[in-house]
């Protein structure tokens, strides 16, 4: 009866996602089918009703709603244009600098917005345009433009390191931020690594160095802004307050430097903010629902506990499982969104890691980091879509650009899985 | 119209138990005790597959699935039964049972089945009480040593209706909050201090932020194990309901052993851990229920009866 | 109010959690209406004429049925049964029933959504692909 379960599980859902049923529907769809093998159709459908329902039921949820809302802000209101500067100042010099540039603008927007896809449309606008018209292939520019904007997934705050810590069962949302730092911080040191390389080969050209006094003038500019990642991040680590409060600090922030002092975000201008905030909350809140949904029938069938056992029977080589767990997060990243990823595979992974004595946190960043290489990759990648609309390119013409920073990322998932210490040192220096 | 009909092949019936604690908590115990016999005694034809850790939502939402008819069986704490029927919140009661041996009586007694048969109108069927022990207040900062202490702490309670009012009587100041959120609760200074019996203050680990551990045992809350009305009506037949009771209670006495080991090793264990323990004299305490009693009598005259009447019960325990 | 009672902490905790519930669900059929729920679009790319049509069908029948059954059916009963079995929330006392009617409301939206764009599709109505700036209110009175 199990296996009836997980098979129709799988077929449905590859089949209706495939045809292009949205994920969210796609993934309730399979999740009533599955209930239907074992249970009568009244009791099943309330019950993935009620799931629906109390998925949604969480105060930590709630931080979401509000980091979008202050990533859409800050996304209208300056503050992408003022770290783009800061980054010119600070690294723009360097051989292939705007490569360089538009790595580091995406890290620090993408860590104070929480969201690469805010990341990925806020720098790549601004910095596609500029590259090209200094003889920067598009293809090059977009590739870099869309893999460092993942970073800021990692770089807190982070909506997914949220949903991650609920999918564990309450793993310290401030142990996650911190344990997100260097492991970000280093993936976005191995983009630029790959950047820099090809643009030696391409011979890219250089920007002139800018006199000390413009440097300080920019940082002045930039500092507003950068203050957020104190306030916040500081706050919740500090243990001030909790994520939900963080979030709801950061959205009147946020209002406060796009409205009083970068003055770039007009009143009228509101609705359609929170109009797309609405949007984007609803797209994320409708895959939570039915990730859970689906997560509690895999629950329901048993099936974390048979891909346990069976993982642990197929090898006691701890390496080898997560060689295995790794090569799986990979598939799946590449069809599927990274919320319901996380939601519906972190109940089945965690266990295992955990037996084979791995921290929870450094799990969910090694997954998060994982996942982030499929948001990259067709035929589901979000920040992927974005940032081949920004830069006007299809797919297709994107692939061949992209592969060697896929092999940075992949390269970054490797040193962050062996050292462990890289997500870990963090955390245990300030006590968690 | 379901595919149900025509699922399992063999004949075994499976019974799906969810509820919210660890496998290592002595009620998890319990319940797997409870699921042997009913294999044993059904000759293999009936299998309760248990779910720990909240894997099936959490207790109300558990619930809910047992009433849509899901889930089979479940566990959850008296003082979530609150939620449904009033008679439930005669468990929250501060100072109620005399002694331990009073509270087994009262329980297993027709007191007790009266007070479980108030879920049959919510299509839950009360099949036996487990032993939640006493609770007892913790803090991180102050320790409290008698009721005054309580003043002006914000101490942590289940989502009860008496749960709150009990702690803010005694001067505290109650905040519902979910378990699973407490230990960074208590780290960060959100609550200061929560209530819970001895093995959950150790299971959880909230004994590395919470350094006194006062042994005042305001309230003997149990924990209740429910069948959905569905299962118990439309699929279990006459004999295989009878096996299921059975088992069920014949799994208490096993599960009652357990805790009694369960609390001392875990008292044992968060002493050596650093956490002072009190053992506070309860007088004080009980003497500061008084309006607790009061308001009872005045708002729930029916629960004020079941009370009184418990009390009587208490008389043969008195020394 | 039988249960004002507990720091104001929980309060605007629970209603801000019943909140999103409600603003989730709703705006989720709103975000249909705007046909941004992400999907993988590779196959209805390929396709030309009737069969898009047909595909186009599908899915948006299969959506319908979903929100039919689980929304819709499922979200009346789930509060029927909280409703009827009287479950409150713990601190604003309110029946969960109240809560959960997002699920239906949203369901019914969904479907009506569904149904059109399906008489779109099938071309029993006009497109309203192009005026995609319709408010979520507006949207309500075009089903
Ligand atoms: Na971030
Ligand atoms: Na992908």
């Amino acid at each position: 009866m199990d296996i009836i379960g997980i098979l129709v599980l799988v077929i449905t859902f590859a089949l209706l996602l495939a045809i292009g049923v949205p994920v969210a529907f796609s993934i309730g769809i399979a999740t009533i089918l599955t209930l239907l093998v074992s249970v009568d159709f009244i009791p099943a459908v309330t019950t993935v009703a009620q799931r629906l329902g109390t998925g949604l039921d969480s105060f930590t949820l709630l931080a979401i709603p509000f980091f979008i809302f202050a990533g859409q802000i800050m996304n209208r209101g300056g503050i992408a244009e003022r770290l783009i500067d800061f980054a010119k100042a600070l690294v723009g010099m360097l051989p292939g600098g705007l490569a360089y540039v538009n790595t580091l603008a995406a890290m620090l927007f993408g860590a104070i917005s929480g969201s690469a896809v805010a990341a990925a449309s806020a720098v790549g606008s601004f910095m596609t345009p500029q590259m090209e018209k200094q003889g920067y292939e598009r293809g090059y520019s977009a590739s870099v433009n869309i893999t460092s904007a993942t970073t800021g997934l990692l770089i807190p705050p982070s909506n997914i390191l949220i949903v991650y810590s609920l999918a564990s069962g309450g793993v310290s949302i401030a142990a996650l931020f911190l344990a997100g730092y260097l492991p970000g911080a280093f993936t976005g040191l191995m983009i630029m690594f790959v950047a820099g390389y090809f643009a030696y080969l391409r011979k890219y050209p250089t920007s002139e160095r800018l006199p000390l006094k413009e440097v300080v003038i920019k940082f002045g500019r930039a500092i507003p802004s950068l203050l957020m990642i104190v306030i916040v991040i500081g706050g919740i680590i500090a243990g001030i307050f909790t994520a939900t409060e963080a979030s709801a600090i950061a959205v009147l922030y946020a209002f406060v430097l796009a409205f009083l002092i970068n003055r770039e975000l007009k009143l009228s201008e509101l609705k359609h903010v929170v109009l797309a905030s609405c949007n984007t909350t609803a797209i994320v809140a409708l895959l939570i629902g039915t990730s859970l949904g689906m997560s509690w029938v895999m629950s329901y069938e048993n099936i974390p506990q048979m891909v346990t056992s069976g993982l642990l029977t197929l090898s006691d080589n701890p390496f080898l499982i997560l060689v295995i767990i790794n090569v799986t997060l990979l598939a799946v990243g590449v069809f599927m969104d990274m919320t319901p990823a996380v939601l519906i595979f972190t109940p089945i992974f965690l266990p295992v890691v955990m037996e084979l004595g791995m921290d929870p946190v450094h799990f969910g960043i090694m997954m998060i980091l994982n996942l982030s290489v499929g948001l990259c990759t067709p035929p589901v990648g979000t920040v992927l879509f974005v940032g081949c609309a920004v830069a006007k390119l299809s797919i297709t013409q994107l692939i061949k650009p992209l592969l060697p920073f896929y092999a940075a990322m992949i390269f970054s998932l490797i040193v962050v899985i062996w050292f462990e210490e890289l997500s870990l040192f963090l955390p245990r220096l300030l006590g968690f | 119209m379901t595919f149900a009909s025509c699922g399992p092949i063999d004949d075994t019936v499976v019974l799906r138990l969810g509820h919210g604690l660890d496998s290592s908590h002595p009620v998890h115990k319990g319940m797997e005790r409870m699921a042997e016999l009913v294999y044993e005694k059904s000759d293999g034809e009936m299998r309760i597959d248990i779910y720990p850790n909240e894997q099936l939502g959490t207790e109300r939402e558990t619930l809910e699935l047992l009433q849509i008819g899901s889930v089979d069986i479940t566990k959850v704490s008296a003082a979530v039964m609150e939620g449904f029927t009033r008679k439930f919140s005669i468990f929250s009661v501060p100072f109620m049972f005399v002694n331990e041996e009073h509270m087994h009586e009262m329980l297993d007694g027709p007191i007790g089945k009266r007070v479980l048969d108030a879920a049959e109108p919510y299509r839950l069927v009360g099949l036996c009480y487990y032993d939640a022990g006493s609770r007892s207040f913790y803090t991180t900062d102050r320790p409290v040593r008698k009721p005054e202490d309580l003043e002006g702490l914000s101490i942590r309670v289940q989502e009860s209706v008496s749960a709150i009012r009990m702690v803010n009587i005694l001067g505290g100041s109650a905040t519902p909050i979910s378990w699973g959120e407490l230990y960074t609760a208590l780290q960060q200074g959100v609550v200061d201090g929560a209530e819970n019996n001895p093995p959950s203050f150790y299971l959880s680990r909230h004994y590395e932020v919470s350094k006194y551990y006062t042994l005042n045992e305001h309230t003997a809350v149990p924990d209740v194990l429910l069948i959905s009305s569905n299962t118990w009506e439309n699929i279990l037949s006459e004999e295989q309901r009878e096996i299921v009771q059975e088992a069920a209670l014949e799994s208490v006495p096993y599960q009652r052993e357990e805790w009694e080991k369960a609390t001392e090793e875990a008292l044992e264990a968060v002493e050596k851990a650093g956490v002072e323990i009190i053992y506070p004299d309860r007088e004080p305490f009980m003497e500061a229920s008084e309006p607790f009693y009061e308001r009872m009598r005045a708002e729930q005259p029916e629960l004020y009866e079941l009370f009184t009447e418990i009390q009587e019960l208490g008389r043969e325990f008195t020394d | 109010m039988r249960y004002i009672i507990g720091s104001p902490v929980t309060f605007t905790e629970e209603l801000s959690r019943f909140l999103l519930i409600w603003l989730g669900l709703m705006a989720a059929s709103y975000a249909y209406r705007q046909r941004s729920h992400l999907a993988l679009d590779l196959l209805i790319l390929k396709m030309r004429g009737r069969q898009k049509v047909v595909l186009n069908v599908i899915i948006h029948a299969l959506i319908g049925l979903f929100s039919i059954s689980v929304l819709v059916i499922g979200g009346i009963q789930l509060v029927y049964v909280t409703y009827a079995l009287e479950q409150y929330s713990s601190a604003l006392g309110i029946s969960m029933g109240i809560v959960y009617i997002a699920v239906p409301l949203s369901g019914v939206a969904i479907t009506i959504y569904a149904v059109d764009f399906i008489l779109q599709e099938l071309g029993l109505r006009e497109s309203d692909m192009v005026t995609e700036t319709a408010t979520s209110e507006e949207d309500l009175h075009t089903g």
